[in-house]
């Protein structure tokens, strides 16, 4: 094996010490691989099993013991190349389109995998592309809008690095109203069984047991019943520049609706996309003055809504199901192609049971909806309103009907 | 508890697995066979996750009867759980047996212990799997499915192939099953169950392996045609449709035409079967929309 590393010039002398800063490598990156001992001895016992002369089964079988989800595989092969061949570069797809079947030059047949649908509409509205996207159909959206046109079209990437401090004013309010929001939801029974003292199914099991200290017969009968299914809420907050204004009451919301349940994931998006649940988590520990620190291009910069809500569909699908109801608060001025909008709310749309979008500009005199992105998420959306006080943000589920 | 049975020596290299595979026209790549090679020589769980029609279920199909064993197959659900999972005591016979021996005079005890012995156990396919004598596949389909508590359930196994019922003790198995589990993303999979496994994606495949698998499936296909159908296919997974075709899709439409003696794909025979690759009002809506270009690749 010794061998087979010096050989192939890699970084130390034999396989297991590479594989070991390599672990450690992977662990620092942002897809943060989970890779313990375990794994590494899965690594080496891998490696026996394929052709060590073979540069791409080597590859091919620490990915699939080191990687556990898409986010990890799809970074993979650029990291073990930096790692262990920084001088060899990865041919880049597009040269290999040019030569079907052929070899590239690390021995690979250059033969690509087909994108999915969301993967190849979000490349053809890359930023490179989408920032020559026509802004014509706004002009109509006239005289309320005039301060915030300028943030708006803002292309600018945010890059936020002061830290966004979480409001303690009036925060028990927010969190009587996020309580509110929870409750009032009624998503009906799961199929799953569950034992309790009343329900509709007899529990055999247990009625069995008891019947055997009656000579069989069934006199203390166990029951089941169907769980009552509890609410998932993505709640998907736009920390544009445009927002300012509505932003850090929104943000106190997101912390409440956390801090008074579990199952809340809350996402922030200016340029780029990011999951801030666990700095909300961690700002809650913080007694006094709770902040989120390091936000970037996810807040106070432009607004990239449709790219952004198809990265939340795209990365974090898996969140969105037929118990999680989604609330996105967003001006919706967007300055992205609205075909992206559309697909992505498309898709939000079919997962979810129910979609929410909270528009601060709503309840300005004289806003009506005529903006592109307002016009796209209008068919896809099960409430559309605006919220600007803890009592108003509470009733944002009040009689909502679900889909699912 | 033996770790592996005798595997077929043609199955110890990768490329052996892909040749193996071909004869059973199953076209693997290069990280399906080193995933399966992993499977058999790690003896660990493999998840592949993916879209729907990528032939994810297939690959066991495959794999249990190139190892010439059974497939047990666990079709997951919301609200599965152990009862149709793992075991259930017959509880008709079970109430015949007490009845029975009503009278007999055997003690509280000892009738408890008859009634739960392995006579009254239905083995449901978790158990069934880890109960054979020669290892089979167990195909754990759609784990997405299933809730957070049944996944939870599922560590246990999949971990130290071990099932612990409370009136029996702990059942080992006695070889283990070569576990492929496979989810289409529709909710987020625990850290916990994917450390447990080994971790594929499989996504559609290129416009040279579709042929190819076409041509493998329906061995009297024209070329041209597989080709035609290939072509057609990527460029709807291009849109944004909400059911983008899968390989499965492929399959079908090339037997749809075979089956209609087309030898060639024109604007007729797609008129006739859009229903067998397209299955979405809208999509149908928006397939109208690029006709012109469908029509540019069937020319």
């Amino acid at each position: 094996m010794s061998s087979f590393t010096e050989q192939n010039g890699f970084p130390h002398s034999n396989l297991l010490e590479n594989l070991v800063v390599f672990a450690e490598y992977l662990r620092r990156t942002t897809q943060k691989f989970n890779i313990g001992p375990q794994e590494v001895q899965d690594s080496l016992l891998a490696l026996e099993a394929v052709h060590l002369g073979h540069l791409q089964e080597v590859r091919q079988a620490l990915k699939l013991v080191m990687c556990s989800n898409l986010e990890q595989e799809r970074v993979f092969d650029d990291l073990f190349f930096q790692f262990f061949l920084p001088s060899r570069k990865r041919l880049e797809a597009s040269s290999n389109k040019s030569s079907p079947g052929g070899q590239d030059e690390t021995g690979e047949k250059s033969q690509h995998t087909q994108k999915n649908p969301s993967e190849a509409i979000l490349d053809a509205h890359s930023p490179l592309v989408w920032g020559q996207a026509k802004q014509s159909d706004d002009q109509d959206s006239d005289h309320w809008a005039a301060p915030l046109l300028r943030a708006m079209f803002s292309r600018t990437q945010g890059g936020e690095t002061r830290e966004v401090e979480i409001s303690q004013q009036d925060l028990d309010e927010m969190l009587l109203a996020a309580t509110q929001l929870v409750s009032q939801v009624r998503l009906g029974r799961s199929r799953r069984w569950n034992t309790a003292s009343k329900g509709s199914r007899l529990h055999f099991r247990r009625t069995l047991r008891k019947a055997l200290h009656t000579g069989g017969d069934p006199l203390y009968p166990a029951w089941q019943r169907h769980p009552k299914r509890q609410p998932r809420f993505i709640f998907v907050l736009d920390g544009s520049r445009s927002m300012q204004s509505y932003s850090d009451q929104l943000l106190q919301f997101a912390f409440a609706l956390r801090m008074r349940c579990n199952r809340v994931e809350v996402f922030s998006f200016s340029t780029e996309l990011e999951r801030i649940t666990q700095k909300l988590e961690k700002a809650r520990g913080l007694s006094e003055r709770p902040k989120l620190s390091q936000l970037g291009r996810a807040w106070g910069g432009g607004t990239r809504i449709g790219e952004n809500l198809l990265r939340l569909e795209q990365k974090f699908g898996g969140l969105i199901r037929g118990d999680t109801i989604v609330i996105v608060a967003s001006d919706g001025l967007d300055s992205g192609a609205p075909e992206v909008l559309d697909y992505a709310l498309r898709q939000v749309y079919f997962r979810s049971a129910a979609l929410i979008w909270l528009n601060p500009l709503l309840s300005t005199n004289g806003y009506d909806p005529y903006a592109n992105c307002m016009k796209t998420a209008l068919p896809y959306l099960d409430r559309f309103c605006a919220a600007s006080t803890p009592k108003e943000l509470g009733r944002l589920t009040h009689q909502l009907r679900l889909r699912k | 508890m033996s770790k592996a049975a005798a595997i077929p020596p043609q199955l110890d290299t990768v490329e052996g697995i892909q040749t193996v595979l071909r004869q059973r026209n199953y076209i693997a790549d290069l990280p399906m066979a080193t995933a399966l090679r992993l499977v058999m020589a790690l003896q660990k769980p493999l998840l592949v996750e993916g879209p729907a029609g990528v032939g994810k279920t297939q690959v066991a199909k495959t794999l249990a009867e190139v190892l010439d064993t059974r497939l047990i197959r666990l079709q997951c659900y919301e609200g599965l759980d152990t009862a149709q999972a793992l075991y259930e005591w017959n509880y008709p016979k079970q109430m015949l047996h007490i009845r029975l021996t009503e009278n007999s005079g055997e003690s509280v005890a000892q009738r408890e212990a008859e009634i739960f012995s392995e006579g009254y156990l239905l083995r449901r396919p978790l158990l069934e799997a880890i109960s054979q004598d020669r290892p089979p596949v167990l195909l754990i389909d759609e784990i997405d499915r299933t809730d957070e508590e049944f996944e939870a359930f599922l560590l246990e196994i999949l971990a130290e192939f071990q099932v612990t019922i409370p009136e029996l003790g702990t059942l080992k198995a006695r070889h283990r099953p070569y576990v492929i589990l496979t989810s289409n993303r529709s909710r987020e999979l625990s850290d916990a169950l994917r450390r447990r496994c080994l971790y594929l994606w499989q996504n559609y495949p290129s416009f040279e392996k579709e042929v190819e698998i076409i041509q493998a499936k329906l061995p009297g296909i024209n070329e041209r045609l597989a080709q035609k159908i290939a072509a057609v296919v990527a460029h709807l997974r291009e849109l944004p449709l909400n059911k983008a075709p899968g390989v499965a899709e492929s399959l079908d439409w090339a037997e749809a035409l075979v089956s209609l003696h087309k030898e060639s794909l024109d604007a007729g025979a797609l008129e006739q079967t859009w229903g067998v690759i397209i299955k979405d009002k809208d999509d149908l809506a928006l397939v109208e929309a690029h006709k012109a270009r469908i029509a540019e690749l069937v020319v």
